[in-house]
């Protein structure tokens, strides 16, 4: 609610507000982050897992010295613990907080990048559970499908890691 | 503008001067009089003194040639110091680096007061150097402040009068304060003058000179320190490429390693690339290392004012201030540590009185020390000061509400002194200013635990306190040992490795054995537990990549085939356990790497690395994985008593097989093995008929048995061989064997032959194969002429009857059989009760006796002769085949008179030969 009522403001104020949202799927289904929030795409990632680590948790990833914990999007988005996603398509996110503390995730398949006005993000519906919810940061309905945009770094917050 | 360059020069040399000069000056103070220091202090002080003269630095000048007069004076006249005076030398050494810190505006500071002082170091007027302290308090203050705005001047002659008189400098001061309306006009300099400090200042001067300064401009200061500040990200950032750069060094390395031969010159660009990669990252490395002692010179200064302001009487000592630590770490370590000091010295230092009472030194000892451990980096303060009274604690704790006294009752100590890092919980009975207003500890516990470090205190009531610091060595780098487990490579810091035992499953002389489901494995004759590093990382968890699935199944399959498990012998504090993986890489030096947050949740590791090929490795933690398996419990001794009961039922060999040129299968004991070497014949040597072959940049002799122990085919052996290099011999030799085949762990029980053939011991009877039983010692005396020493006469040893208990045949066989062979006469016992018997119907001149065996084992055996007075006298020596200091001592508590290793012939001889002397 909060960002649609953002978006607003800005556009009456005469400014569109426009986000550039990467895509990409998970299975078959659409979801996109903000690109402000992309670091870049890793091909070819090798991976080292951690043993004993949370079901999140895919395992820890060297990227030019940086150690990128990689986590399991489809476990969150689809419950399916089995699959992580291409080996050549990892999405790596810039930092939270500090340098420490980059993440990544796999994803099936990339898609492009899409313009979407805050207009047309839409909040999550209310049938959806809360957990989930808390980490979508909108929903766009593009003309043959929906664009689920999530927000990774509340899905990679302690809370929600853990229970996976 | 040249001279500021030069100008920066000289600060930053004239700090290296006065650290110098400081540490100089508290070392005088503990050791009086020592020239080598004096000069020392004395050489700093002229050179700041001569650099100064060059830019004109008049204040500086000044200052330092007093106090290069007051060190000249006490080098001349072997002035002893005084405390007074030393107070005087370090508030005047403060001053001077508050000139050279603030050297634009030293000139404007005031130093009258401080030379007045100076001049007078070794003056025995009391009253005159009280007062005079107070006012250099003052334009120490003052140049503190960095005020260039007042200076204060020096009539102190015309109150030192009064205070004399009066004998109380404070209450002078006021009155005198009050007498003289001191104007100050710039509310700046009013705060920072309290009153007792305007005593004695000229108003007029001041006013005067004030007006003089503040309408000169300010210059910009030029800033005392020599490092450039550099963001530690960006620093982390650069560390990060560095090692990076150094992975693609090597990939580019191996990519081209083909092609060097078609690129002309590309080998010399390679190599130059090579090294400055090399290069830059321990430069880097280098940048963000700093020893402790960066901090720790510090304290001896702090220690020593405070216990001067406490009256107590502290020595500082300081280890480990070489131990490096990342420049972060070392910077937020100097409040916390400072905090800690303090509190030692306030709390935990009782003063004078109670010390005296308590029986203790009058001088409390506060120890400072830095050092390694287990991947971190541990700091201790320790005092021996009164210890924390845990009674207190709770008191506080109640009154405070903290807790519950049922909470408190079901407390472990250890769990109640952790309230001390509880906000807003001090133990001291009032609030000093130096420590107790219950802020603090908690403060130091956050820091620590903000660097990832943890906190620790130790106390016996009356004894003293130990803070301990355990630091982890963010981006430091460690010896570590990479293992793996399944498909997945560790790193393990070598520092907690002992060392590595290698068992095969078909092998029976090492094995895991089981107690109460637990894996053990018997380590001379120990019990260790041992963990499968793959269970405690349960890792079961699939890897959900399809190619590496393949890959684990192969592997495992491998393993199976393979039977080999690798266990790492860990120690940790006193505990031990082996550490079972699959396969052991070698050791390399790694860059620890905090671990992200998301697996900080995971004990089991320590921190992360990136391996040469450039993936990430897990780094494990060995006390988390101990933690893991819980096994806090396991006794380590209690158990090793369960494994000397069946020892002593079954005294067995670790026996090595063999085979010479022929095909009779040999043996020799394992514990007669140093070394067995592989070697190919032409590398034998032949030198006048003997053959030698290199061992350890030695030539040693090598002996093939066939020719030496008649009845043994002889064949050539040509290509690979092997050499056995035996233990027990001062010139070493080596046998050439042409294959080992095994080694077993049996209780040898040779089949039943009467005489066994020279050179063989006897057979034994292993898998339904016969297997000779060389004698070792028959090799080495054929070889080495003169091996046995023996010094009587043969006639006389052969007159001398030895008793010897011994259970286990194969030592029954071998020390029999060199006893004999050196002529004496020998008996044999199966245990101590029938030697004892043996003891009392015949006659013996001496008796070596085994410890573990049935029925009666040795020890008591000694004790029982040694209660009978027929005995009493009798010479008896122990033998084992076990060594250990423990041992030794029970045994000789026993009546043993010696104690001897049962496969050393020369050292049992020579001890029976010694006693038989004394016959």
């Amino acid at each position: 609610m909060k960002i649609r009522m953002i978006g607003k403001f800005y556009f009456e104020r005469g400014i569109l507000m426009k986000k550039k949202i990467l895509s990409f799927y998970i299975n078959s289904n659409l979801f996109g982050v903000d690109i402000r929030i992309v670091k870049e795409i890793n091909r070819n990632v090798n991976f080292t897992d951690v043993p004993d680590s949370e079901k999140m948790i895919i395992g820890l990833f060297n990227m030019r010295g940086h150690v990128v914990t990689l986590f399991n999007i489809h476990q969150f988005l689809e419950g399916d613990s089995k699959k992580v996603g291409g080996k050549n398509n990892c999405i790596i996110l810039k930092s939270f907080e500090d340098d420490t503390n980059h993440t990544g995730f796999f994803v099936d398949k990339l898609g492009s990048v899409l313009d979407i006005e805050d207009e047309y993000l839409e909040p999550s519906p209310s049938n959806m559970s809360n957990i989930e919810a808390q980490c979508i940061e909108g929903i766009a309905k593009l003309e043959t499908e929906l664009l689920i945009v999530i927000q990774p770094e509340r899905m990679f917050s302690e809370k929600f890691y853990s229970k996976g | 503008m040249n001279n500021v360059e030069f100008l920066q020069e000289f600060i930053d040399e004239a700090k290296s001067h006065l650290e110098v000069i400081e540490s100089g000056i508290i070392d005088l103070e503990n050791d009086s009089y020592d020239m080598e220091l004096i000069n020392k202090i004395f050489r700093a002080v002229h050179s700041i003194k001569g650099t100064a003269g060059f830019f004109e630095l008049k204040n500086i000048v000044e200052l330092s040639h007093y106090i290069e007069n007051n060190f000249d004076e006490i080098r001349e006249n072997k002035v002893q110091l005084s405390e007074k005076s030393i107070d005087i030398l370090l508030k005047s050494f403060d001053a001077l680096r508050d000139l050279v810190e603030n050297v634009h505006t030293s000139d404007e500071a005031d130093i009258g007061d401080l030379l007045y002082k100076l001049k007078d170091v070794f003056s025995p007027d009391e009253g005159n150097e009280t007062h005079l302290e107070t006012s250099s308090e003052a334009s120490l203050e003052k140049s503190v402040n960095q005020e260039p705005t007042i200076t204060i001047a020096t009539p102190v002659e015309e109150i030192s009068e009064e205070v004399l008189v009066e004998g109380n400098v404070k209450e002078i001061s006021e009155e005198d304060a009050f007498q003289v309306p001191v104007v100050i006009p710039t509310p700046r300099g009013v705060e920072n003058l309290t009153e007792d400090k305007m005593t004695g200042n000229n108003n007029k001067d001041l006013n005067l000179e004030k007006d003089e300064k503040s309408t000169e401009t300010k210059k910009p200061s030029v800033n005392g320190d020599e490092n450039i500040r550099v963001n530690v990200n960006l620093l982390n950032n650069i560390l990060n490429l560095a090692s990076e750069l150094v992975l693609g060094r090597n990939q580019l390395l191996r990519v081209t390693e083909s092609y060097r031969k078609a690129v002309p010159n590309i080998e010399g660009v390679l190599q130059n690339i090579d090294h400055i990669t090399t290069e830059l990252q321990e430069r880097v490395m280098q940048t963000r290392m700093q020893p402790l002692g960066t901090i720790f010179n510090k304290f001896p200064r702090v220690v020593r004012d405070l216990s001067k302001k406490l009256n107590k009487d502290v020595e500082l000592k300081i280890t480990g201030a070489d131990v490096e630590l990342d420049k972060s770490i070392i910077e937020s370590l100097a409040d916390p540590l400072t905090h800690i000091l303090r509190n030692s010295l306030d709390h935990g230092i009782e003063n004078l009185q109670k010390r005296k009472e308590s029986g203790k030194d009058i001088k409390g000892r506060i120890t400072l020390s830095a050092y390694h451990e287990g991947g971190y980096v541990i700091i201790d303060v320790i005092d021996d000061g009164a210890g924390i009274n845990v009674a207190k604690i709770k008191k506080k704790v109640l009154e405070l509400g903290i807790a519950s006294p049922n909470e408190l009752e079901n407390m472990q100590e250890n769990e109640i002194i952790q309230f001390l890092f509880h906000a807003g919980l001090s133990t001291a009975e009032k609030v000093t200013d130096v420590s107790g207003r219950g802020v603090g500890m908690d403060v130091v516990k956050n820091n620590i635990e903000k660097l990832g470090g943890n906190i620790e205190i130790q106390t016996v009531l009356g004894q003293g306190t130990t803070v301990r610091l355990l630091l982890p060595l963010t981006l430091a780098i460690i010896s570590a040992i990479i293992v793996q487990v399944r498909d997945q490579k560790f790193a393990l810091p070598q520092i907690n490795l002992q060392e590595i035992v290698r068992i095969k499953k078909k092998e029976s002389a090492r094995k895991i054995e089981y107690i109460n489901q637990t894996e053990v494995l018997r380590l001379r004759g120990k019990l260790l537990p041992i963990i499968r590093l793959s269970d405690n990382l349960k890792m079961e968890k699939v890897s959900l990549d399809p190619e590496n699935i393949e890959q684990m199944t192969s592997l495992q399959i491998q393993d199976e085939q393979d039977e080999v498990t690798r266990i790492l012998v860990i120690k940790i504090g006193s505990r031990r356990f082996g550490l079972a993986v699959d396969e052991i890489h070698g050791s390399e030096e790694i860059l620890v790497k905090p671990l992200p947050s998301y697996v900080k949740n995971l004990k089991t590791y320590s921190g992360v690395t990136i391996l040469g090929d450039g993936r990430v490795a897990m780094i494990l933690d060995p006390d988390g994985i101990m933690n893991k398996a819980n096994l806090n419990n396991f006794d380590e001794n209690a158990s090793t008593d369960q494994m000397e009961q069946e020892a002593k039922e079954f005294e067995k060999q670790n026996m090595l097989i063999f085979k010479c040129s022929g095909n009779e299968l040999l043996s020799i004991d394992i514990a007669m093995v140093k070394r067995i070497e592989e070697i190919h014949t032409d590398n034998i040597e032949v030198i006048s008929g003997k053959e030698f072959m290199k061992y350890l940049d030695k030539s040693i002799r090598v002996v093939r048995p066939e020719n030496v122990i008649p009845n043994f085919s002889k064949n050539e052996i040509n290509g690979k061989a092997y050499v056995i290099i035996p233990r027990m011999t001062e010139n070493p030799i080596g046998i050439l064997i042409s294959k080992v085949l095994d080694t077993v762990n049996l209780h040898v029980d040779f089949v039943n032959t009467d005489t066994p053939p020279e050179g063989i011991l006897g057979t034994i009877l292993v898998n339904q194969k016969l297997i000779s039983v060389m004698n070792m010692f028959y090799v080495f005396e054929k070889v080495i002429p003169d091996y046995t020493k023996v010094k009587l006469d043969v006639a006389i040893r052969k007159q001398k009857r030895i008793l010897l208990a011994e259970d286990t045949p194969f030592f029954q066989r071998i020390v029999k059989e060199y006893l004999e062979s050196a002529g004496f006469y020998v008996e044999l016992a199966d245990n101590g009760k029938k030697a004892y018997e043996m003891m009392e119907e015949g006659q013996f001149d001496i008796v070596v006796t085994d410890i573990q065996m049935p029925v009666m084992d040795g020890l008591e055996f000694a004790k029982k002769l040694r209660n009978n007075e027929k005995f009493m006298k009798i010479p008896i020596i122990g033998l084992t085949s076990m060594t250990g200091e423990r041992n030794k001592k029970i045994g000789l508590e026993a009546g043993f008179n010696a104690y001897q290793y049962k496969l050393q012939k020369n050292e049992l001889l020579q001890a029976i030969e010694g006693f038989m002397e004394g016959i």
